[in-house]
């Protein structure tokens, strides 16, 4: 079963903390990492990369010190090894421009603001895995409990 | 044939004779209101404004003439000859005057004259015009700068509102959060993870300590060492910064002290980071209250090292983490001075070099806050070994509303350090900043005053 990564990067532990907290419920089937920063969050995406794992989604925060989420984002959609990498914004603090850059050059798939609800990120999460094995033409059967079947059902309707 | 009517044959012909010749001091009278007036005046040197008494307004400047600038003009050729303002010198001056009577004049004079008639009429009538425009225009700034003054004073009042009414609320939340810490404590204590409490406080004393990357390496440590722990078990446990040495033995023992583990070392946090999160907030409210309301009291028998030492106590959680020395000379004598504005200052200034220390990530991150005083004033300098304050922003840090604390839980209001300027000068002290990398130094002078 390949192993599939779940990136959150906000500078607040509290936040973190809080994300991943709600994130549990699938951590049997996804891994779940904490990162601080947008560096540190590069050098893990590199590193999951190099193993031969899969970045599936990266939930990233806005403004944090040094880089942005949005900067984050970009780098990310301009690197071959992560063109399938779904993107969400989550955010408290994001400019109307960011946003609008997060779209236009990002090609952010979420935007979350805070403070977010547990439903909500479930839904997101599941949606987004669910892309993301098809696009990567992953077998699906091993991760049903993320699997959001709506998402499933439509995008293979309209390949068949 | 005749001369050229320009403006120096005129102040030649008819504005030169001494005898015509008026000086008039500041403040002197000209021409009353009403008055009678059969001279055409031309200013020679300084200034006269022409008033007249509106509704409310005392003196009302309608009409102004400094050199080579004509007055009277409207009495000496309106019919009734009468001054429709009281015409007064602004600046000590001298005019000379021209008294024939327009009546007096022969037709061929009239002829020759007219000219100059027109020009100095014309001439009269824009720079009145011109007056009107400039004292419209200030009278538009005027209201401007009022409507902007009340728009600030607004704001101070519905800061200090919304100030008081958090206060209140935030009061509310430290006061239950430490009931709760004492109960939850001492519940974890006597109950049945008594064995495990340790964890708890550990999270409530200390907080997460560890940073996401050291997690990730003792992630590792731990799967490679327990081998039976969930990925969501190794995550967590390597987040509380135990060693799994520390408790391998424990969890083989029990497995479910994987996870109890966690949640107690959890519930500490919980209440580690709502005790950061009230005491920020408080700092917030505090800050805002600052801005509109000056409530402070002044005594003439403040002891700044007091205040100092204040200061030190609210941001306790600040200085312990980082190397904190204190330098306080113990001589200095009392002041005249404001006892909590001077604390402000001291909270906000130690606050920046922290925070920026530990935004920056210096290593060996220091802390001096030193005290001395001279016959004249006292001095205080708080200095640091953070990253200094970049070249290009230095001239703005005073400013309202400038702020680089951009991200996180530690976002800035950017009132900081213009409040620290504001209570200085009030204060009638000095702020002197001197910053390189490595080395900042606030410098504070406060006049001794016995």
């Amino acid at each position: 079963m390949d192993k599939l990564y779940v990136l959150c990067v906000d500078d607040q532990r509290e936040v973190l903390n809080a994300l991943t907290q709600d994130l549990e419920p699938f951590e049997t089937s996804l891994m779940i990492e904490e990162c601080e920063s947008v560096n540190e969050a590069w050098e893990v995406m590199e590193s999951i990369d190099a193993n031969g794992d899969h970045v599936a989604i990266l939930i990233t925060d806005q403004v944090m010190p040094a880089n942005t989420g949005v900067d984050l984002l970009k780098r990310a959609k301009s690197d071959p090894r992560f063109q399938d990498t779904r993107t969400v914004l989550l955010t408290g603090l994001a400019t109307h421009q960011d946003t609008i850059d997060a779209i236009n050059t990002a090609h952010l798939d979420n935007y979350v603001e805070k403070p977010w609800s547990k439903e909500g990120i479930h839904q997101i999460i599941k949606v987004l895995t669910t892309k993301y094995l098809l696009s990567k033409g992953i077998d699906y059967n091993e991760y049903t409990e993320v699997l959001d079947q709506q998402t499933l059902f439509e995008t293979l309707r309209k390949t068949t | 044939m005749q001369e050229q009517v320009n403006f120096e044959w005129i102040k030649e012909q008819f504005f030169s004779n001494e005898e015509k010749k008026l000086a008039l001091a500041k403040g002197e009278i000209l021409l009353e209101s009403n008055q009678v007036n059969n001279r055409l005046f031309l200013v020679t040197k300084g200034k006269l404004q022409g008033f007249i008494k509106g509704m409310e307004l005392e003196n009302y400047p309608v009409l102004e003439a400094s050199k080579n600038k004509f007055i009277g003009v409207y009495s000496y050729f309106a019919e009734g000859n009468r001054s429709y303002s009281r015409v007064m010198a602004v600046e000590d001056s001298e005019v000379y005057y021209y008294d024939k009577p327009l009546y007096d004049h022969t037709n061929e004079e009239m002829v020759s004259l007219a000219p100059f008639l027109i020009s100095v009429v014309t001439n009269e009538l824009v720079a009145r015009q011109h007056f009107a425009k400039k004292m419209a225009m200030e009278k538009r700034m005027d209201v401007q700068r009022l409507l902007k003054a009340e728009k600030m004073a607004t704001l101070g009042q519905m800061a200090a509102g919304l100030a008081h009414e958090l206060n209140n609320s935030i009061g509310v939340l430290d006061g239950s959060l430490d009931r709760l810490r004492v109960f939850i404590s001492q519940c974890i204590a006597d109950g049945h993870f008594k064995d495990l409490a340790s964890f708890f406080e550990l999270g409530r004393d200390k907080g997460q300590q560890v940073s996401s990357e050291d997690a990730r390496t003792r992630r590792k440590r731990y799967e490679s060492l327990m081998k039976g722990l969930s990925s969501s078990q190794t995550r967590r446990l390597s987040k509380t910064g135990i060693e799994p040495l520390e408790i391998q033995q424990l969890i083989r023992k029990h497995p479910s002290a994987a996870d109890r583990i966690y949640d107690l070392w959890e519930v500490g946090c919980t209440l580690y980071d709502m005790q950061v999160a009230a005491t920020h907030a408080t700092h917030v409210v505090k800050s805002v209250k600052q801005l509109g309301v000056t409530e402070h009291e002044w005594a003439n028998d403040v002891e700044v090292n007091d205040t100092i030492e204040q200061a030190l106590v609210i941001v306790k959680n600040l200085t312990k983490r980082v190397d904190t020395s204190i330098r306080l000379d113990e001589n200095i004598p009392k002041t005249e001075a404001c006892h909590g504005q001077l604390v402000q200052v001291w909270i906000n200034l130690i606050k920046n070099a922290i925070e920026s220390m530990i935004q920056h990530g210096t290593e060996n991150p220091r802390l001096i806050v030193a005290s001395t005083y001279s016959d004249t004033e006292i001095i205080i300098q708080v200095t640091d070994n953070g990253p200094g304050i970049p070249k290009n922003i230095i001239d703005r840090i005073f400013e309202p509303s400038f702020t680089t604390k951009v991200g996180g839980l530690s976002f800035g209001l950017g009132l900081g350090l213009s409040i620290v300027q504001r209570i200085i000068t009030e204060h009638d002290g000095e702020i002197e900043v001197n910053s390189e990398a490595g080395n900042t130094q606030f410098i504070l002078k406060l006049p001794l005053i016995n």
